[in-house]
């Protein structure tokens, strides 16, 4: 279990150092000045020249590079320039309201998904089974803002039950007005996670041991929940983490939809007025975030499977 | 040029055989919205981006059945021309994206050493970025644009057919057929292409369908929030964001072009699901 | 009264274009106490036919039957909750893969804590108290130890002990054994076949043995039931089968056992020659005529019944008595 848990986090090590390495480099591939192309036109020579020393861009590539990543470990990101403040209070400020809509999507997700996945399993190749299919395969071509954006007309303007716009205050108050982005962003993963479930789970029912439980005469509930559904879960708990980057994604673009003062909107303005030392440290967070989900499922499911873990001794 | 006929007719010839309703459905709708955006010219019954003012946010009607928008320029035919304009950008960037991947990954898997340890690792970490998250980076690099969007997709969308391509080489190195090609004295090169490279293509297009209406999807999302097509051309993320402003009085201008979207999704995900389904044996999937 | 009877079997899996039937009109009985074998080549039909005891089909399969009562019950008739009762209570089964039997992400003593909870009514200690006796009645040392451990931690033959222990838990009247030893090396086949052996005696059930391996079979059971391409083609008590095989193929199949005594051993020498059939590809006929030795024309249309050679030994050759064909065969049916 150590050994495979070394190994795991030594490879996750090397991930997230190309990731850092890759982030960098970018505000290295814009064409010209970077730091006048950030400034504007009306930037002078001595400001240009000013900002750029403070980027330590004249410094030579790898003392560069090396005081990046003493910066990100150190979570002292360096300020904003459009936003004329230290990047980590940036994201401080900013950092709520994306993890709650990621989660409260995942959610909304697992709470549809889990279910519709259990009967597509349970009722293979059936009409409803279909039926499920082709819902999941619609909710996935749905593009996220187009399906935040009807949710919004229907549920927001017409009938008038939930906020189409801003971020609440308070717990109930967030949770109304996360709810039609959560609901468009849980649409957008179901199909993965239906598709997964149902195929572990049918790959579970049509084990040995399930046929030695129903033997013991234990119901179909029981014979389920105790034994199919828990061996099938794991690979969908993996999926989810994989597909975190897509979540994140999904995140940035619903933000604009609901105007919601999350990470994705300081990555939007970023790009757009251009200030690449925020593009760049949100770009290496988001990677290692999922780097790091990644690395924990993996180190989970070795928990959960013993089988997983190598050196797990005879008794 | 056998070998490009192959790799053409043999995935078709294997589609006809699986013949499911899937597959039909599906080729059906992308051919229908494929046709219809070629010929937009032809079809579109007003010109994509001419302003009439006197004739805005009307409702669908025989003159303009897709309504009009805010400036009472023809939904319908801003669709068609928008669709046109996706649907080739999708294409191009996919299977470029694809091509680059597969002869980066089958060379790497082909050589090994350290060609293959650093391309692994770089598709790794590419693949570890947030897909969106990494195409906005380098739209902050080439600006705004359909460029940039183009870029920041190609440059996400390799890795993953790379890490495929390379995963397949490494298991189809050992396998006798290829080992017996460098026994008879062929060239390395012309191994992997005559060889190993139709059959890792034929992994890479079935997985390609996912990857078509993602891409569709980001596509779509950047030039919403945009940062893809730029006015007045317009593109159907553009035209969904045009309507954003009359949600309430003109749905048509953003219900539409995104059910046209999900259509196209539709289609694609039926034709890959098809093959999928007919690949792998009963139960599988 | 025996105990178990199943008369007119018949099981078919549906799919695409049809279906295919798998077990063609099978009948057997077992006894109260007495030990059963049911042999035949894999695909022969066998392992399903032990199944529908429980009705415990695995999906696509439905079966049919003129007949399958057990201790005086309709099986066929039982509803669901009557059927998790006599599943639970009434019979007890073990399989081929002692591995692939467990939920491997749960410990083996939970395993059978569990079925005492759920079926027996125990609770906490008590399940787990009752639980390690039953783990040391099939003779696994330190029971506490094994109590934790997981399917995976386990070698094979401890892993089937635990599999009886949970199938006797309930002192069933019929314990279906099916391919016990097969995934098993020789040693612990021999201690298996013990084990099921003594705990026939000790408690008095019935145990239906299924095996493809005549040597086990001959060595364990009282009666014989061969089946070949889902039809019952002989059947009698052992020592007269063995002595006196009639079906040409129960013939072949014993000639490729080397002796009884060194049964159990799982060489072969050259027996039947060909295949067992494909299920798909049987039409009417007695399913053996393509590889038997002494096949006449009429064997492509005789309709597959069993006919009795004394002591209740029965044969679903009509050509064949001892080995010597019959010249006045169908005469007389």
């Amino acid at each position: 279990m150590l050994a495979y848990t070394a190994r795991r986090v030594g490879v996750s090590l090397v991930q997230l150092l190309g990731l850092s390495f890759l982030s960098f480099m970018l505000i290295h591939f814009v064409p010209g000045n970077p730091i006048a192309t950030m400034l504007g036109p009306r930037a002078t020579v001595q400001e240009v020249a000013r900002i750029s020393a403070s980027l330590g861009l004249n410094k030579p590539l790898p003392e560069q590079y090396w005081l990046f990543l003493g910066h990100l470990l150190s979570g002292h990101f360096g300020q904003s320039i459009t936003f004329s403040q230290s990047i980590s209070s940036l994201i401080g400020q900013r950092l709520v309201p994306s993890l709650a809509l990621i989660g409260y999507g995942t959610l909304v997700a697992l709470v549809i998904g889990v279910p519709l996945a259990i009967v597509s399993a349970l009722r293979a190749d059936t009409s409803v089974d279909h039926g499920i299919r082709i819902f999941t395969t619609v909710s996935f071509a749905m593009p996220i803002f187009w399906s935040g954006l009807i949710l919004g007309i229907v549920f927001g303007l017409k009938l008038g039950w939930l906020p189409v716009s801003g971020y609440g205050t308070g717990f109930w108050g967030i949770v109304r007005s996360l709810t039609l982005p959560a609901v468009a962003l849980g649409l957008s993963l179901l199909a993965v996670i239906v598709r997964t479930l149902r195929s572990s789970i049918r790959h579970v029912m049509a084990l040995e041991f399930v046929e030695a439980v129903r033997a013991r005469g234990f119901t179909t509930s029981r014979v389920f929940v105790s034994h199919v559904f828990k061996n099938a879960i794991m690979p969908t708990v993996t999926v989810l983490a994989v597909n975190v980057g897509f979540l994140i994604g999904g995140t940035v673009v619903l933000e604009q939809v609901f105007q919601i003062p999350g990470l994705g909107t300081l990555l939007f303005q970023a790009v757009e007025q251009r200030d690449y030392p925020l593009v760049e440290t949100l770009t290496v967070l988001a990677g290692s975030v999922v780097v790091l989900l990644n690395l924990s499922t993996d180190i989970l499911q070795a928990v959960v499977d013993p089988r997983v873990r190598p050196g797990a001794h005879s008794v | 040029m056998s070998d490009l006929a192959h790799l053409v007719t043999v995935p078709w010839r294997r589609l006809r055989a699986l013949g499911s309703w899937e597959i039909t459905t599906g080729i059906v709708v992308v051919a229908v919205l494929m046709i219809a955006s070629l010929l937009a010219p032809l079809i579109a019954p007003y010109p994509p981006n001419q302003i009439d003012v006197l004739h805005s946010l009307q409702p669908p009607s025989w003159h303009h059945w897709m309504g009009t928008d805010f400036v009472g320029r023809d939904v319908w035919s801003r669709v068609l021309y928008g669709l046109r304009i996706d649907m080739l950008v999708v294409a191009v960037i996919t299977y470029l994206g694809l091509a680059i991947g597969v002869i980066v990954g089958t060379v790497a898997g082909y050589v090994g050493g350290w060609f293959d340890a650093i391309v692994g690792r770089v598709a790794d970490t590419v693949i570890a970025f947030p897909f969106i998250v990494l195409v906005l980076a380098v739209i902050a690099i080439v600006g705004p644009g359909l460029k940039g969007v183009a870029i920041g997709i190609i440059i996400a969308g390799w890795a993953l057919y790379a890490r495929l391509a390379r995963s397949e080489m490494l298991a189809m190195r050992e396998q006798p057929f290829l080992m017996s090609t460098k026994a008879l004295g062929y060239s390395h090169v012309r191994a992997i292409f005559r060889h190993a490279l139709p059959n890792l293509v034929r992994t890479s297009l079935v997985y390609s369908t996912v990857d078509v209406v993602v891409n569709m999807l980001v596509l779509a999302g950047m030039s919403y929030l945009g940062l893809g097509q730029q006015a007045p051309g317009a593109d159907l993320g553009s035209i969904i964001a045009s309507g954003q402003g009359y949600l309430l009085s003109a749905w048509w201008i953003t219900t539409i072009p995104g059910a046209v979207l999900v259509l196209f999704g539709l289609g694609v995900s039926l034709i890959g699901d098809g093959i999928t389904r007919g690949d792998l044996p009963q139960g599988a999937l | 009264m025996a105990l178990l009877t199943v008369a007119g079997l018949r099981i078919a899996f549906s799919h695409r274009g049809g279906s295919t039937e798998v077990v063609r009109g099978v009948e057997f009985a077992v006894e109260p106490g007495e030990t059963v074998g049911l042999v035949g080549e894999s695909g022969s039909g066998k392992s399903l036919a032990c199944r529908s005891i429980i009705r415990l089909m695995p999906a696509h399969a439905t079966m049919t039957a003129s007949k399958v009562e057990f201790d005086g019950r309709d099986v066929l008739a039982m509803s669901a909750k009557e059927l998790r009762d006599h599943r639970a209570h009434s019979v007890g089964m073990i399989f081929q893969d002692p591995y692939s039997c467990f939920d491997p992400t749960m410990r083996i003593g939970e395993q059978v804590a569990e079925t005492l909870r759920v079926n027996a009514g125990l609770e906490g200690d008590a399940a787990k108290a009752r639980a390690l006796e039953l783990l040391e009645s099939v003779d696994i040392a330190s029971p506490e130890q094994r109590f934790r451990a997981y399917p995976h931690e386990l070698s094979g033959g401890m892993r089937q002990r635990v599999m009886i222990a949970i199938a006797i838990s309930a002192s069933p009247k019929l314990l279906i054994a099916d391919e016990p030893t097969t995934a098993l090396d020789v040693t612990t086949q021999a201690q298996i076949l013990g084990l099921i052996e003594q705990r026939r005696r000790e408690s008095g059930m019935a145990v239906l043995l299924v095996s493809h391996d005549f040597g086990v079979i001959a060595q364990a059971c009282d009666r014989v039931v061969v089946m070949y391409g889902g039809y019952v083609v002989e059947a009698g008590p052992v020592a007269e089968v063995c002595a006196r095989p009639q079906h040409p193929y129960t013939r072949g199949l014993l000639s490729s056992i080397p002796s009884l005594e060194s049964a159990g051993r799982r060489v072969r020498r050259a027996g039947i020659p060909g295949q067992p059939p494909n299920p798909a590809d049987l039409v009417a006929g007695c399913p053996f005529a393509d590889r038997c030795a002494q096949v006449r024309p009429a064997c492509r249309e005789l309709h597959v019944a069993l006919e009795g050679v004394g002591d209740g030994h029965v044969t679903a050759c009509p050509y064949v008595r001892d080995g010597v064909p019959v010249t006045n065969a169908g005469g007389s049916r």
